[in-house]
């Protein structure tokens, strides 16, 4: 008899969770994140008090063995470098590889230029297996749903939540994330799905017949409007032609190491 | 009422050193989680039923704060709660090798049953991948936090009586 009650009150717990993830889940369903946004302010206060803690000690230590105006030239050194780095690998590269596909066709189209917003990252979200970050500017700092985040290396992902002084960024390696791709050899169009633990990413759609090889280059495609042409992506590291399909399965690893995140940057077109 | 209290002040302390503490830790590191720990704690002091709604309460609250389906850790931790309640039940209490395989038992389940969840909500891919290193070594850290704790509580205990 006990062991029946403790069953039952086992799966009465389990299953209004259970209705609270179906609910959530529906589209039009809990408002959570609107909720979220609106009571987030405590979360955020904690995050950013680590953060500048955390800054503050780094800060002591180095202070203790070098002088403080060099450190603050080396950090804007650094922002600066990060930044031409990222417009060579990702901007320049694809100007480069535009500009001899539209010579052929005689055609010039002139590329926007990326305005890059530096941003850092906070924290990273307890137990949690969905691979997001939040970066230290919110809504006072103008940042708005959607906007694509990079760094040095390469695409690291798009805000999905915005809050007064915090945004909450979706990397690519997070499996609800999708990106635009194209190979940058072959021009072959695809869409970047993320594969969370495993650390790669992972090409869907893309035909059997496809010429790709391991090491093309897969950079965003613009299509959708969302992320900007030509942002390096990663690297094919693994392709599998299965007879019976008629998509490829291609493994990408990314260009970004997000084992270590530090220093962003928000594009602003 | 006093129950409710210290309730609230270590889901506080939890929730702050996971914000401040793992918060810190990147992606791809394994992590300690002081949710967990508190609820496979509060179900080995307590009993069974406390370990569930405790593990539904700090769920739910993280679920709202973090997590983009609502229930998703409430479910989990409710389950390694009652788990933990259970265990309890049928072993010696004061073995610290028993704590340590529960904890170890419980991180592995939360584990299991997140990725279990995630791949049937179409958040993630299946769920045998993710049985890997990160769970693992999450596990491990859980572990060396419950014999902490275990040690604190055990001191605590030969200075109250």
């Amino acid at each position: 008899m006990k062991v029946h009650f403790k069953i039952v009150y086992l799966i009465g717990f389990l299953l209004l969770s259970f209705v609270l993830m179906l609910v959530s889940g529906l589209e039009g369903g809990l408002p959570t994140q609107t909720i979220r946004e609106k009571i987030y302010l405590p979360i955020e206060r904690l995050q950013s008090a680590r953060f500048h803690l955390q800054g503050w000690l780094t800060g002591l230590i180095i202070n203790l063995q070098e002088n403080r105006k060099l450190q603050e030239e080396n950090r804007l050194l650094k922002r600066e470098l990060a930044e031409l780095e990222f417009r060579e690998k990702n901007y320049y590269q694809e100007i480069i590889a535009s500009n001899q596909r539209l010579k052929k066709m005689l055609g010039f189209k002139e590329e926007h230029t990326l305005q890059l917003l530096p941003v850092e990252v906070t924290a990273y979200p307890p137990r949690s297996f969905f691979k997001v970050v939040f970066i230290s500017k919110g809504k006072r700092e103008e940042m708005k749903k959607n906007m694509v985040v990079v760094n040095a290396e390469g695409l690291v992902g798009r805000i999905v939540e915005v809050y007064p002084h915090q945004s909450r960024v979706l990397t690519i390696l997070d499996e609800r994330s999708k990106v635009g791709v194209i190979n940058q050899r072959t021009r072959d169009l695809a869409i970047l799905r993320g594969k969370e633990l495993e650390g790669v990413c992972e090409l869907q759609y893309l035909l059997g017949k496809a010429s790709i090889e391991i090491g093309d280059k897969v950079v965003t495609s613009g299509v959708g409007g969302l992320f900007p042409k030509g942002i390096l992506v990663g690297t094919i590291t693994h392709i599998r032609k299965n007879p019976h399909r008629l998509f490829l399965e291609v493994q990408v690893t990314p260009s970004v190491n997000f084992g270590r995140l530090e220093e962003l940057f928000v594009i602003k077109e | 009422m006093k129950k409710l209290a210290v309730f609230a002040i270590l889901t506080t302390i939890a929730f702050v050193l996971e914000v401040t503490v793992v918060g810190g830790r990147g992606i791809g590191w394994g992590r300690p989680d002081f949710l967990l720990i508190l609820v496979v704690v509060w179900g080995w002091e307590r009993g069974w039923k406390e370990g569930l709604l405790v593990g539904f309460a700090v769920g739910l609250l993280n679920d709202i704060f973090f997590s983009p389906l609502l229930g998703l850790s409430a479910f989990s931790l409710s389950l390694v709660g009652y788990l933990s309640g259970e265990i309890r039940e049928r072993v010696y209490e004061e073995n610290v090798v028993l704590l340590l395989m529960a904890t170890g038992a419980c991180s592995f389940l939360d584990g299991f049953t997140l990725s279990l969840l995630s791949f049937l909500f179409h958040f993630s891919s299946p769920v045998l991948g993710k049985l890997t290193y990160l769970i693992l070594i999450s596990a491990l850290y859980n572990c060396g936090l419950a014999f902490l704790i275990f040690v604190v509580r055990g001191f605590w205990k030969g200075r109250m009586y």
